[in-house]
C-alpha cells in the first residue's frame, strides 16, 4: 500500500519535469521535423519533378496489382515462356535508342535519341544523346542524373521516392523478369512478338497500356509503345541491340562516357 | 471477564469498539469506489501553472512514447540489409502498437503514396501558400531568361524516363513553383539529422529510425506505464527483427525506473524498519500485544480519507500517501495513552484527566498547522491537510476511546510501580539543577545560532526533476536519442489556443513573429496559414501578375520555340487569376501528411483546437515571446521549461515562507495562551527550534537543497516535535511525570526507524525524507528531552 502510494506521488512529482526535459522537447521537434523531410520533397537537389504526383508511378503492390489470368489467352503462357527463357540467358545489354514523344501539348512529336544500357540486376544507363544530352544512372540503392551541362546529382533510391518510382518502372520493363510482370499487371498477347501491358484501374489515368514488342529470335526488347489516355505516346525503338556485352564499371558512377 | 480497579465495563468496551468500527466500516464504504488520481495539476501552485501542465496533457505530450529503433552495430548488418530490417521492424512494430488498442496514435511512417498526394494537395495551392518573401523568386523566374530556362527544364523533364506522365503537373505549374512551397516544409524540420525514407523518419546516418505512440494510458502512474511497458515489450518481440534494438524516452522510461528503484528501496528497507520496530515495541513496553497501540490510529484513516475525498471531490495520490504518513503523528498520542494508563499512579479517571490537557494541548497545535496549510496554493497540500486533519483528530478519538479498553488486558490494572529511568529528567525538573543543564543550553543555543546563521544561505530548489532517479539506462537513452536525432537544447512550447481556423490564425502570427525574431521555428504555418495570411498571400499573388501583363504571351511565345503549342501552359495561366480552395484544418487532417498534423495540432470536441510551435529556447527569446502572449488575450500560451521552473520554485518559495511564516505564529499564539509563562512557551518550542536549526545547518553542510520533499517532510516533524515539548513541559508540571519521558523516547524511537531507515533509500525523494525524519526527530528528541526541562529549570532557578 505504501509502496504504491510512494510510486504514484513521485511519479506525479516527476512528471512537470519530465515534459520539459530536453529528451521530450526533442521528441516533438523530432515529431515535427519529419514534416520536413515529408519531403525530401523539400529539397531541390532531393525532389526536382512532382511526378510522384502522379498515381502512374504508384508502387504500391496493394494498388498497382491487379493479376492477370493466363489461361484467358491460350497463347501467352508460351509466349512468357519463351520471352522470359530468352531474358535469363541476358545478364547484361545495351542498345542505341529513339524515343518519339506525340503529346498533345507538343505541336509536333518529339525525338530524342541515345543509348541505354542494362546490367541486371541492378544496373542502367539511360542516356540522351541528342537533342539535349542528358544521363540517367541507376547503380545499386542510388544513381546519378546529368544535365546537359554534365553536373552530376547523386541520389538515394531510399531517400528520393521519384527516383524510386521511376526504378521501379524502368526495371519491370528492363528487368527481364516477366513472371513478376505477370503477376503485377495484366498481359496479353497481341500479333506474334508484342506483349501487351494493361495497367490497372489505379494507373490507367495515366497510361492505357504498354506494348512491348520483341524481336526474333532473340527474343530481345525491340520496341515500348506507351499508350497514354486522350492519344499521347511515347514510342522508343531500340537497335544495334547487344547482348551480354562488356560493360566497364565506370558507365554506371560516372555520366562521362 | 470482571472488570478490576480501573478496568473499562464490558458494556462500555463493547460500545466503544461498535462506535469505532462503525465508523471505520462507513468509511471503508465510502472510499470503496474511490479512484485515486494521479493528476500532476494538483501539485502545481497557482492557476496559471496548472493550465500549462493541463495544455501539454491536452496536446498529448505528456503521455507520449518517443521510440528509436536502431541497428545494434555488433550485429554487423550490411547497410541494405540492415535498413530493410529497421524499417521492416518499424513498421511492424508499429502496426501491433496501434493494433493493441492502447494508443491514440502511432506515427511509424507516413502512408503509402503520401508524397503523390502531397504534390496534389499543394499545387492548386500556389497562390495561397506563396508570400512575400517568395516574390524575389517569382520575379526571377518570371524574367525573359527565367521563363527559357524553367521551359527547357521542363521539355527535357517531359522527355525523361520521369517525365513519362506528369504533364498535367508540368502545364499547371511550367516555372516549376512548386519546389518554393515545398522548401516551406523544411520550417518543420527540427533535426537536421532526420530524413524520410519510403516514409519512414531515418536518422542522418541511416542507423536509426522514429516511432512515435501516444498512450491512452497515463504514463505518469505506474500501473498506466506498466501496462504500456508490457504491450511495447510484447509488440517489440514479435516485430523486432534480430539485430534490432530498441530505446524509448519520455515519461514512461522515467516512471518505470522510479517504481522499480522504489520499491527495490522498500523492499530492503521496509523488513529491516519492521523488525526494528518490533524490537523495539517488544523491549520498550514488553508485550508484543502493544502492537495494537500503534494500530487504533489508523482505524481513523478510512472515515479520514472519505470526509477529505468529499470536501475536495477526490483524491491524489500525493495527498493521500502522505496524508496517511502524516496520520502516524496520531500514534504517538496513542502511546502516550497507553503508558500513561499502564506507567503513572492514580485510577483511570484521574489519569486521563491528567492526560487531556497535554493531549489537547498537542492536538490544537498540531491541528494549527495543518489549518494553515489548508490555505496553500497548492491543490495536493489542501488534500493532504484535510485528510492529516480529519485523521489525526478522529484517530485521537478512537485512542482515547479504545486504548483504556485494551490496557487492562494486556498490563493489568493501572499503578504500575514508576520507572526510575524513565522518570529521570522529569524529576530533575523538580529538584537541583543537575550538571548538564548548562551545557546543554549552551549547545541548544549553539545550534540555534548555527541553524540562524544557516537560514539564508539555504538554496530551495523547485524543480521537481531533483526527486527524479538518475537511472543509468534512462540517461543513457536520453543520451544516444540526443546524438542520433541532434536534439541538445531544451525547447520552448508555443500553443495557438482558439476555436477552429482562429488557431490557425494566431498560429500563423507566431510564426510570423518568430521569423522577424530570426528564430528557426518548427510550425505548421507556413504550409497551412491563417485565413488572414492565406488572403494576404493571394491578393499579393494577384497584384504580383497584374503588374506583368504581358508574361502570359512571353511565357507563350518561349514555349513555342520549345514546340509547344499555344494552349499547352492554359492551366497555369487560368490561376493567376482565378480562385484557389481555401486550405482549411479539416483538409490537412485528413491529407498525406495527416499523422504528422495530429502530432501538432489537436481539435477537441468542442471544436477548440491547440496549434503547436516549438523554438529552441533562447534566452532573448524568452521576454518578447511572453510578451506576445500576453498580448493574445489567452489565444497562445509559451510554455517554457527555464521560466516555468522558476515561476514553480518562486510560488512554492512563496506559498512556503508564507505558510511557514503562518504557522509558526500560529503555533507561538497557541502556545503562549495554553502555557502563558515565557519559559515555558520556550520550553514547549525548544524541540521545534532545534529540529528546524538541525536541518538547516544539515542541509548547508550537506550542500543540499531543500526540495518539496523536505518540506513537507518537515511538517511532520514540526507536529511531532512541538508534541514532546508539551509533554515534557506538562511533564514537569506534574502531569504524567512517570511516563512521558518513556512516551516521548519510544514515539521518537519509532519515528526513527520507521522514515529514518530510508535515509538508506537510493531514491532521491525516499531519501530526501528520510533525511529530513532522521535529523529532524534525531535532534527534537533529546531536546525535549533535556532542553525543555532545563528551560523549566533556568526559569525556576
Amino acid at each position: 500500500m505504501v509502496e504504491r502510494f510512494l510510486c504514484s506521488l513521485l511519479c506525479c512529482l516527476l512528471l512537470a519535469g519530465t515534459v520539459f526535459r530536453p529528451a521530450s522537447a526533442a521528441a516533438v521537434a523530432a515529431a515535427h521535423s519529419a514534416a520536413a523531410d515529408s519531403a525530401a520533397a523539400a529539397d531541390p537537389a532531393v525532389v526536382t519533378d512532382p511526378a510522384a504526383a502522379n498515381p502512374a508511378v504508384d508502387t504500391n503492390p496493394a494498388t498497382a496489382v491487379d493479376s492477370a489470368d493466363p489461361a484467358t489467352d491460350a497463347g501467352l503462357a508460351p509466349f512468357i515462356g519463351a520471352i522470359q527463357a530468352a531474358a535469363d540467358q541476358v545478364e547484361a545489354f545495351a542498345a542505341d535508342f529513339v524515343q518519339e514523344r506525340q503529346l498533345a501539348i507538343f505541336a509536333e512529336p518529339v525525338l530524342f535519341s541515345g543509348r541505354l544500357t542494362v546490367v541486371r540486376p541492378d544496373r542502367l544507363r539511360w542516356e540522351f544523346t541528342r537533342p539535349i544530352a542528358s544521363v540517367l544512372i541507376l547503380a545499386g540503392e542510388g544513381g546519378l542524373r546529368c544535365d546537359e551541362e554534365g553536373v552530376a546529382r547523386p541520389f538515394s533510391l531510399a531517400s528520393d521516392p521519384v527516383m524510386r518510382a521511376v526504378a521501379d518502372q524502368l526495371w519491370l520493363w528492363l528487368g527481364g523478369d516477366y513472371q513478376l510482370l505477370g503477376e503485377r499487371y495484366r498481359l496479353r498477347r497481341q500479333g506474334e512478338n508484342t506483349l501487351v501491358v494493361e495497367p490497372d484501374a489505379a494507373v490507367a489515368a495515366h497510361i492505357s497500356q504498354v506494348a512491348i514488342t520483341f524481336t526474333t529470335p532473340a527474343r530481345q526488347p525491340a520496341e515500348v509503345v506507351i499508350s497514354e489516355p486522350g492519344g499521347d505516346q511515347t514510342r522508343i525503338r531500340f537497335t544495334a541491340l547487344q547482348s551480354n556485352p562488356e560493360v566497364p564499371a565506370s558507365l554506371f558512377t560516372d555520366c562521362r562516357r | 471477564m470482571m472488570p478490576g480497579r480501573g478496568m473499562m465495563p464490558t458494556g462500555g468496551t463493547l460500545l466503544r469498539w461498535l462506535l469505532v468500527l462503525s465508523l471505520t466500516a462507513l468509511g471503508v464504504q465510502a472510499i470503496w469506489s474511490l479512484s485515486v488520481n494521479d493528476n500532476v495539476l494538483d501539485l502545481l501552485p497557482g492557476e496559471a501553472l496548472r493550465g500549462d501542465i493541463e495544455l501539454l496533457q491536452r496536446m498529448g505530450l505528456v503521455d507520449r512514447l518517443t521510440i528509436t529503433l536502431s541497428i545494434d552495430p555488433a550485429a554487423a548488418m550490411a547497410g541494405a540489409e540492415g535498413a530493410a530490417a529497421l524499417k521492416q521492424s518499424t513498421a511492424e512494430l508499429g502496426r501491433l502498437l496501434a493494433a493493441s488498442g492502447h494508443f491514440a496514435f502511432v506515427l511509424s511512417r507516413l502512408p503509402a503514396g503520401y508524397e503523390g498526394r502531397l504534390f496534389a494537395t499543394l499545387q492548386p495551392s500556389l497562390p495561397l501558400l506563396l508570400d512575400a518573401g517568395d516574390h524575389e523568386e517569382l520575379a526571377a523566374r518570371t524574367s525573359p531568361q527565367g521563363i527559357r530556362e524553367a521551359l527547357r527544364h521542363l521539355f527535357l523533364l517531359l522527355n525523361s524516363p520521369s517525365g513519362l506522365a506528369m504533364k498535367e503537373q508540368l502545364r499547371a505549374d511550367p516555372l516549376g513553383l512548386l519546389p518554393l512551397v515545398l522548401n516551406k516544409l523544411a520550417s518543420l524540420r527540427g533535426s537536421a539529422g532526420m530524413r524520410v525514407e519510403d516514409g519512414f523518419f531515418v536518422s542522418a546516418d541511416g542507423g536509426s529510425t522514429l516511432l512515435l505512440a501516444e498512450s491512452l494510458l497515463p504514463l505518469t502512474d505506474a500501473a498506466g506505464a506498466t501496462a504500456i511497458d508490457r504491450t511495447l515489450r510484447a509488440a517489440a518481440a514479435t516485430a523486432l527483427s534480430p539485430g534490432v534494438e530498441l530505446r524509448v524516452i519520455g515519461s514512461l522510461p522515467h516512471t518505470l525506473a522510479n517504481n522499480r528503484i522504489i520499491r527495490a528501496d522498500l523492499r530492503r528497507l521496509l523488513p529491516l524498519a519492521s523488525l526494528l520496530l518490533i524490537l523495539l515495541i517488544t523491549l520498550s513496553l514488553r508485550d508484543i500485544r502493544a502492537v495494537a497501540v500503534f494500530a487504533v490510529p489508523f482505524l481513523a484513516a478510512p472515515p479520514a480519507i472519505a470526509l477529505a475525498a468529499l470536501l475536495h471531490g477526490g483524491l491524489g495520490g500525493l495527498a493521500l500517501g502522505f496524508g496517511i504518513v502524516l496520520l502516524g503523528i496520531a500514534v504517538d498520542f496513542s502511546v502516550h495513552l497507553y503508558l500513561a494508563l499502564t506507567r503513572e499512579e492514580g485510577g483511570r479517571r484521574q489519569i486521563l484527566g491528567h492526560l487531556a490537557r497535554p493531549v489537547l494541548c498537542a492536538v490544537l497545535t498540531t491541528s494549527a498547522v495543518f489549518v494553515v496549510l489548508l490555505f496553500s496554493e497548492v491543490a495536493s497540500h489542501r488534500q493532504m491537510a484535510t485528510l492529516a486533519l480529519a485523521g489525526i483528530l478522529l484517530a485521537v478519538l478512537f485512542a482515547w476511546l479504545l486504548i483504556p479498553t485494551i490496557v487492562p488486558s494486556i498490563a493489568g490494572p493501572a499503578n504500575n510501580p514508576p520507572s526510575s529511568a524513565a522518570a529521570v529528567p522529569v524529576a530533575a525538573a523538580a529538584g537541583r539543577r543537575p550538571w548538564y543543564d548548562r551545557p546543554v543550553l549552551l549547545l541548544w543555543g549553539l545550534l540555534l545560532a548555527a541553524g540562524i546563521l544557516s537560514w539564508p544561505r539555504l538554496s530551495y530548489n523547485g524543480d521537481l526533476r531533483v526527486l527524479d532517479v538518475p537511472e543509468a539506462g534512462v540517461q543513457a537513452d536520453e543520451a544516444h536519442f540526443a546524438a542520433v536525432w541532434g536534439q541538445q537544447q531544451e525547447r520552448l512550447f508555443l500553443i495557438a489556443l482558439a476555436e477552429g481556423e482562429d488557431a490557425l490564425e494566431e498560429n500563423s502570427r507566431v510564426h510570423a513573429f518568430l521569423q522577424r525574431q530570426g528564430a528557426r521555428a518548427q510550425s505548421f504555418a507556413p504550409i497551412l496559414p491563417g485565413p488572414s495570411v492565406q488572403a494576404a498571400n493571394l491578393a499579393a499573388w494577384r497584384q504580383f501578375w497584374q503588374e506583368r501583363p504581358a508574361f502570359a504571351d512571353e511565357l507563350t511565345a518561349a514555349a513555342a520555340e520549345l514546340g509547344f503549342r499555344p494552349e499547352a501552359f492554359a492551366p497555369f495561366l487560368a490561376t493567376l487569376t482565378g480562385q484557389p480552395p481555401p486550405l482549411r484544418l479539416a483538409d490537412a487532417l485528413s491529407g498525406p501528411l495527416q499523422p504528422l498534423f495530429a502530432s501538432l495540432v489537436k481539435v477537441e470536441g468542442d471544436g477548440t483546437v491547440l496549434a503547436l510551435t516549438t523554438v529552441t529556447a533562447a534566452e532573448p527569446l524568452l521576454a518578447p515571446l511572453a510578451e506576445l502572449a500576453a498580448e493574445s488575450g489567452g489565444r497562445l500560451r509559451l510554455l517554457a521549461n527555464s521560466s516555468w521552473r522558476s515561476r514553480v520554485e518562486s510560488l512554492l518559495r512563496h506559498d512556503i515562507v508564507t505558510l511557514c511564516t503562518a504557522a509558526g505564529a500560529v503555533l507561538l499564539l497557541l502556545v503562549s495562551l495554553l502555557f502563558r509563562r515565557p519559559l515555558a512557551v520556550l520550553a514547549v518550542l525548544a524541540p521545534v527550534l532545534a529540529a528546524l536549526a538541525a536541518m538547516a545547518l544539515y542541509s548547508l553542510v550537506s550542500g543540499s537543497e531543500l526540495n518539496m520533499m523536505h518540506l513537507i517532510m518537515a511538517i511532520m516533524v514540526i507536529g511531532l516535535s512541538v508534541d514532546y515539548g508539551i509533554f515534557m513541559v506538562c511533564a514537569s508540571q506534574g502531569r504524567m511525570a512517570r511516563s512521558s519521558a518513556r512516551t516521548v523516547a519510544i514515539c521518537a524511537a519509532s519515528s526513527l526507524i520507521g522514515f529514518g531507515v530510508l535515509s538508506f533509500a537510493v531514491h532521491p525523494a525516499l531519501h530526501a525524507l528520510g533525511v529530513t525524519v532522521l535529523v529532524g526527530i534525531g535532534v527534537a528528541w533529546p531536546a525535549a528531552m533535556l532542553v525543555s526541562p532545563a528551560l523549566l529549570r533556568t526559569g525556576r532557578g
